[in-house]
């Protein structure tokens, strides 16, 4: 994330939200997440902005934190950002396909033959 | 926190400041932002008392700007007025003499960070190095307020990373600071609040990502529309 750039013309607090995301699903972090200041520091953006995101997640049941103890994963949740990743990959593909002019009935061939393929 | 009420300033018949209301709250960081020209150095040289409003008035923590209220406040001036005559190590020890809230340990650790050469005379230091020595002295301080006027402008990029990760990495959540630059696409990252200045008023006030989701453009793309439509 280190070397993580910024999309200025959207928020970066919904950034920093969706990076630190993928990095649990990625398993970059496993257990305890960096501190607000070390991560501001690394991504050259306002601590406030990190905290937004992290109250954020936590809000949402990813992250859990009490004060002196840091900030960390809640395991349940792996598999919830797994499937919500997922289905963004997939949503992502399909309108591509759709926007290249395919229409249900072929993208299914397609799928189809990726099955032989090795995956 | 810092109460603007009505806030005019007025050179002659031009104005330098006019009709600004703003309240800051404790622990914000401001980006202030505006062409030369906008008021931006006039309205931090009013919070640090070094002019004085010709209309309206400025409460610091209930107080006006005095004495008193800059004792918790640091000002890092865009004009360079270090003596060129004074070795590095000399000049920090003499001017951390004006304050009782100097932090030797903050002093030591930007000394290490920005690579500040202690032995030679300040006359001897690039632009970028004199901008590092200023922010130490600016910044090695427990003071409440930062107030920073165009800390980037002229200063080459090493430097300018340099400067930004020193300010995140000592900025403390009780410190408010107030940010000035002309220069927005490589600071804006670092406001959590964006103020648009121009011809001596505030045109725009917002939380940074607010006014990116509201208008979908960077704060930079934002400024340039504004500012020079």
């Amino acid at each position: 994330m280190n070397t993580m750039e910024f999309e200025r013309d959207r928020p970066i607090f919904l950034q920093i939200k969706s990076a630190v995301k993928e990095r649990i699903v990625r398993r970059e972090i496993k257990k305890e997440l960096p501190t607000i200041r070390g991560l501001a520091v690394e991504l050259g953006v306002n601590p406030n902005t990190v905290a937004r995101a992290y109250r954020e997640l936590e809000t949402e049941g990813i992250i859990g934190s009490r004060v002196g103890k840091g900030t960390w994963v809640i395991p349940e949740a792996l598999q919830e950002i797994r499937k919500e990743m997922i289905e963004d990959i997939i949503d992502k593909f399909l309108n591509n396909l759709h926007s290249i002019g395919l229409d249900s009935k072929e993208i299914k061939e397609i799928l189809e033959g990726i099955n032989d393929r090795d995956i | 926190m810092i109460e603007i009420f009505d806030l005019e300033k007025r050179y002659g018949f031009t104005y330098a400041i006019r009709d600004i209301n703003l309240k800051i709250e404790t622990g914000e960081f401001i980006g202030l932002i505006g062409p030369n020209g906008s008021g931006k150095t006039t309205l931090l040289k009013l919070l640090f008392g070094y002019c004085r409003p010709t209309h309206g008035h400025i409460r610091i923590n209930g107080q006006p700007p005095s004495p008193k209220t800059n004792s918790f406040i640091t000002f890092y001036p865009e004009i360079d007025s270090l003596y060129g005559n004074m070795r590095v190590f000399r000049l920090i020890d003499w001017y951390s003499r004006f304050f009782t809230d100097w932090n030797k340990e903050t002093e030591k650790k930007l000394i290490e960070f920005f690579n500040i050469p202690l032995n030679k005379y300040v006359r001897q230091l690039s632009k970028g190095f004199r901008a590092r020595l200023k922010l130490l002295l600016s910044l090695s301080r427990d003071a409440d307020i930062f107030l920073l006027d165009e800390p980037l402008s002229g200063i080459d990029p090493a430097s300018r990373d340099k400067i930004v990760s020193a300010i995140l990495r000592e900025y403390r959540e009780n410190q408010t600071i107030i940010f000035s630059t002309h220069i927005v696409s490589e600071a804006e990252t670092l406001f959590e609040r964006t103020i648009f200045l121009m011809d001596g008023s505030v045109i725009l006030d917002g939380k940074s990502d607010d006014l990116r989701e509201k208008y979908g453009k960077s704060i930079d793309t934002i400024f340039r529309e504004e500012m020079y439509a």
